[in-house]
């Protein structure tokens, strides 16, 4: 499903090169739920960010459903990224400005979806979290699990196959961390979604199928 | 896709008072003068009554006679109107007005000044004017000699005391005792061709009107059916030059004449007053007005710039989310630029309720004596224009700024 | 200190590039605007060399045309109005008078110069209607008439365009022939006949001859007290002894008062534009520096921490935001002192000296300074309040 060969990333200043990955190569099968650990600055969030075409490597490949992305303009990366892969960030990046079921039609907007399908759709969402009941609330009513479900909601609205959380449970305490889990977890039983997760905490990593340890920018088993 | 958008604008408006204040009042502001001096443009270039056919309505103007070492213009004499001009077979009706005269009349010991014009009776064909009570003369009263006057309300109101009733009444000026026969309501003192406080049929002129001579005070008017007609207009009146007979005794031996609408004619005293004549003038004029509303529109579009500029990096999250979940770049800039037009529609309606107290207090004041200030479709579209205009230019720096921005940066900067 | 200011812009370049742009545009907008109002202020501020106070001008238009018919009629006239007692002094003249709209102009050389003077035609007791200051030689009188070379007297702006400081009284000069035309007896300081607001122009005066066959005009200086029913009562008896002339009356007081208003309107609706322009320059710098200030928020936790004073941080915002402002002005003033370095408008029809130039270029430094200080103050002070712990937090 996921294929990364040989991936470097350099950062590059005026003065120093910082190696933040070093030949990472990864094969991550359809329907598995993979954890990656490290501590900070191991270089965690940027293969994530490879992985969701958000960022791209210095050297080696990336292959999502064989598709290879070399040759990708930013039009075709979008269009890929907004059906295959749905993202979960550490600190939720909701739109204030918006409430929660526009927040999870949000992916829906930028396809060719009607209005009445959208709401539809993101209702189904926010129902999987256990959400329906605050629709027309604006993030800032809600607490940092709701925030984080709403989150998940508006990653899985649009079916992708894969979805990338950064830390979903970092900024959350162990209930409403254990909650979240359990939504992907259940998420990748029912729907046979394939979840990259990236965490600090060895208790939910210890849930999924496979930990991949990152060290200094480099595998470690 | 355009609701939410709207919805992001207001909620973006919301967010910070004192930025929404200054983007509304830089926008509404700007708008607002563009907006009252397009009015007032519209009034001085397009139409205002009484001449609503003003793009319709040819004069002659610039009426000149020249030999060598001398040159002197002036408007037409009524020889020439009558033995040349009234002979035209092309134009759909021929008239005539006079320049005016300041005239003063004495109530009591109160004085009173009048603007006084002659024209004939086909004037009142060419302009449309409101008659509160009365006609116009007609060419009976013109053959009979007859002392009649087409008088404003305004002057009925100073001279008789009521606008209302005053048909047959008789209006003394200097020591001639005319019968009012038709009261209108006043011309605007900015429509040149029109503005009079009293009309008399051009027969109670003290001039002699028959004398041979070719420069004089009266503007021929020639109306056309539309543009084409005008051109045959044109060139049917210029080809009077080579047909008029000078006067025996006269020093000059060539004459010229320019023949326009009354804006072609303003447009040329502003744009290219000392040379000829020609075509290009009113381009010229649209051009120039057109620069200047944009150079105006300049610094509060920079100051819109930098101010939207400036809040990019509120909204960095936003921008990272959209673009992880699918927003190609260009949907992102093109959601900025209509947040944008948004946000400028909103200071165009203020502006435009501005702009309507502005002018509503400028007619109030009788500052332009008789000036009418409607923001009608024409101003209302050109409005609407320029909100466009202005919200663009003024969203597109920042939206690109934004819509470039790296998602791996605007994720993490929030 | 400096050299720490500097490379804090520098290195926020990108970012500053609107503003540098703004300031710019704002100096060239306020540049443009101050130069035209000191321009007329100056102007205004010139001798108008004439007292328009209780004047009336009297314009006459005659349906004959003969020369004698219109002198004996001119002349029952005078007669008449010299037993008003409201008339202090009066004047026929051409009819190029002020704040009308007609002009004549001619052609006079000397020693290989060429000049338009302005001329009118007066009588000798336009002195006294006007209360002319003559500043050397004489005035005209009647028996000028009879006179060969025509006796003129010219203004000092006529004396410095053609004579310099040649002594000009009793000088005869020659027509296009080689004869003698006129000659000049006085010199009068100025005589702005189109108002306050137009510049100095070349012109003399010579008597009104007797063979006109048009009346011109008349010049009446009235007494304080007399009002519209004297009007009435002289309108009566001059269309009772021209019949067949028209008359036309208007108070030089009132012409003034519009011929002002047509440049007055205009100063006014510039200033109130480019006041609004300004208010919005600033608004929007205090905008701009409001929002880069909380940006900056851990920068100044890091600064206070590190032991920057308050009133420290404070001058350095405000010095972040002066250092942009001179760089913008140093390059305006470049483009702007371009104008009086090449003498634009310096020349004929405008004359705006080059101490206009610098003048106004002065004041809008000036003005530009004060709306940067006054709009970076209040938003670097409130970020010089902050506390170091709670905007280190903020990040």
């Amino acid at each position: 499903m996921i294929k990364l060969s040989q991936i470097e990333k350099v950062y590059t200043t005026k003065t120093i090169e910082t190696l933040a990955l070093n030949n990472i190569n990864l094969d991550i099968m359809k329907g598995e739920f993979v954890s990656i650990m490290g501590p900070s600055g191991c270089g965690k969030s940027t293969l994530l960010n490879i992985m969701g075409l958000l960022d791209d490597p210095s050297t080696g490949q990336v292959e999502i459903n064989g598709e290879s992305f070399a040759r990708f303009s930013d039009k075709q990366l979008a269009k890929f990224r907004n059906n295959t892969i749905g993202f979960i960030f550490q600190s939720y990046h909701l739109i204030n400005d918006l409430s929660v079921i526009d927040n999870v039609e949000l992916p829906l907007l930028y396809r060719n979806v009607s209005s009445s399908e959208r709401r539809k759709l993101a209702s189904e969402a926010l129902e999987k979290v256990g959400l329906a009941n605050r629709m027309k609330h604006f993030p800032s009513q809600l607490s940092g699990g709701q925030k984080q479900r709403v989150a998940i909601a508006r990653a899985i609205v649009g079916r992708p196959q894969i979805i990338l959380a950064d830390e979903p449970t970092g900024n959350l305490d162990s209930v409403m961390g254990n909650e979240v889990m359990d939504i992907l977890l259940k998420l990748n039983e029912q729907e046979d979604t394939t979840i990259v997760m990236v965490t600090h905490d060895e208790s939910m990593a210890q849930k999924t199928h496979r930990l991949i340890r990152l060290f200094d920018g480099s595998q470690v088993n | 896709m355009l609701i939410n958008y709207i919805k992001v604008a207001l909620a973006v408006l919301g967010r910070n008072r004192f930025f929404t204040f200054v983007s509304l009042f830089g926008i509404s502001l700007t708008l607002a003068v563009l907006i009252i001096v397009s009015a007032f443009l519209n009034q001085f270039l397009h139409s205002s009554y009484p001449n609503f056919k003003k793009d319709r309505i040819l004069m002659i103007q610039n009426v000149g006679v020249q030999n060598e070492n001398q040159r002197s213009s002036s408007a037409a004499s009524f020889y020439l109107y009558k033995n040349h001009i009234k002979k035209l077979k092309t134009p759909e009706i021929i008239g005539v007005i006079s320049y005016g005269q300041q005239r003063n009349v004495f109530i009591g010991n109160q004085k009173l000044q009048l603007y006084e014009r002659l024209s004939d009776a086909n004037f009142f064909e060419i302009m449309d004017f409101d008659f509160i009570e009365g006609k116009a003369y007609d060419k009976g009263h013109i053959e009979r000699n007859e002392l009649v006057a087409v008088i404003t309300k305004s002057l009925a109101e100073d001279y008789f005391g009521t606008a209302k009733g005053n048909i047959g009444k008789p209006i003394q000026i200097e020591q001639t005792s005319y019968k009012v026969i038709g009261v209108v309501r006043d011309a605007p003192s900015y429509n040149s061709l029109a503005y009079a406080d009293i009309l008399l049929p051009y027969s109670v002129s003290k001039r002699n009107l028959t004398k041979h001579e070719i420069t004089g005070p009266f503007i021929p008017l020639l109306l056309a059916k539309n543009k084409e007609h005008k051109k045959a207009i044109k060139a049917e009146a210029k080809a009077i030059v080579n047909q008029v007979a000078f006067p025996p005794d006269a020093w000059y031996e060539e004459m010229s004449l320019d023949v326009g609408t009354n804006t072609e004619f303003l447009a040329k005293a502003l744009v290219n007053p000392r040379g000829e004549m020609n075509e290009s003038e009113l381009n010229k004029l649209y051009a120039i007005i057109f620069g200047a509303m944009i150079l105006f529109m300049l610094l509060p579009t920079l100051n819109l710039i930098n101010l939207n500029s400036g809040r990019i990096v509120e909204r960095a999250s936003e921008i990272g989310v959209r673009k992880a979940f699918g927003a190609t770049s260009s949907t992102l800039a093109f959601q900025f630029v209509i947040e944008n037009i948004i946000i400028t529609f909103i200071g165009g309606v203020i502006g435009l309720l501005l702009a309507f107290g502005v002018l509503k207090t400028i007619e109030a004041s009788r500052y332009i004596p008789h000036g009418e200030f409607p923001i009608d479709f024409s101003v209302f579209a050109y409005g609407i224009f320029l909100c466009f205009l202005f919200g663009i230019l003024s969203g597109v720096v920042p939206a690109l700024r934004m819509s470039k921005m790296s998602i791996v940066s605007a994720i993490k900067k929030a | 200190m400096i050299k720490h200011i500097f490379l804090m812009i520098w290195n926020q370049k990108g970012r500053n590039i609107g503003l540098l742009l703004e300031i710019f545009f704002s100096f060239i907008v306020l540049f443009a605007v101050s130069t035209y109002i000191i321009y007329q202020y100056n102007i205004y501020h010139q001798n108008l060399g004439f007292n328009y106070e209780n004047i009336w001008m009297l314009q006459m238009d005659a349906r004959e045309s003969n020369a004698k018919e219109i002198a004996q009629t001119k002349d029952q006239i005078a007669r008449y109005l010299k037993q008003q007692t409201e008339i202090q002094s009066f004047s026929y003249s051409s009819n190029n008078m002020p704040y009308g709209s007609s002009t004549s102009m001619t052609v006079l050389n000397h020693n290989g110069k060429e000049t338009n003077p302005d001329y009118f035609q007066v009588e000798p007791s336009f002195l006294e209607t006007f209360q002319l200051e003559l500043m050397e030689g004489r005035w005209l009188k009647e028996d000028d008439k009879a006179a060969n070379a025509i006796p003129i007297v010219i203004n000092s702006e006529l004396k410095k365009e053609l004579f310099e400081d040649e002594d000009v009284i009793n000088l005869e000069l020659l027509d296009d022939e080689g004869n003698t035309e006129f000659k000049i007896v006085g010199i009068l300081d100025q005589f702005k006949f189109q108002g306050e607001f137009s510049p100095a122009r070349a012109g003399f005066f010579r008597l009104m001859p007797d063979s006109l066959n048009y009346p011109g005009s008349m010049m009446l200086k009235i007494q304080p007290n007399a009002g519209a029913a004297f009007e009435a009562k002289m309108m009566k008896q001059l269309n009772k002894m021209a019949g067949n002339w028209s008359f036309n009356i208007s108070y030089m007081e009132e012409s003034r008062k519009s011929r002002l208003r047509e440049t007055q309107v205009p100063i006014i609706v510039l200033m109130t534009i480019c006041g609004f322009l300004l208010f919005n320059v600033a608004l929007g710098l205090f905008g701009i520096l409001w929002s880069n200030i909380n940006k900056r928020k851990a920068e100044i936790g890091i600064r206070r921490a590190m032991g920057a004073t308050k009133n420290g941080l404070n001058w350095q915002f405000i010095g972040e935001m002066m250092m942009i402002c001179t760089f913008s002005l140093v390059l305006s003033t470049f483009f702007a002192i371009q104008l009086p370095l090449l003498k634009v408008f310096s020349g004929p029809p405008f004359f705006i000296s080059v101490w206009i130039y610098f003048l106004a270029i002065f004041v809008s430094i000036l003005i530009i300074y004060g709306i940067v200080l006054i709009c970076s103050y209040f938003p670097s002070r409130q970020a010089a309040q902050l506390h170091p712990a709670v905007a280190l937090h903020e990040e």
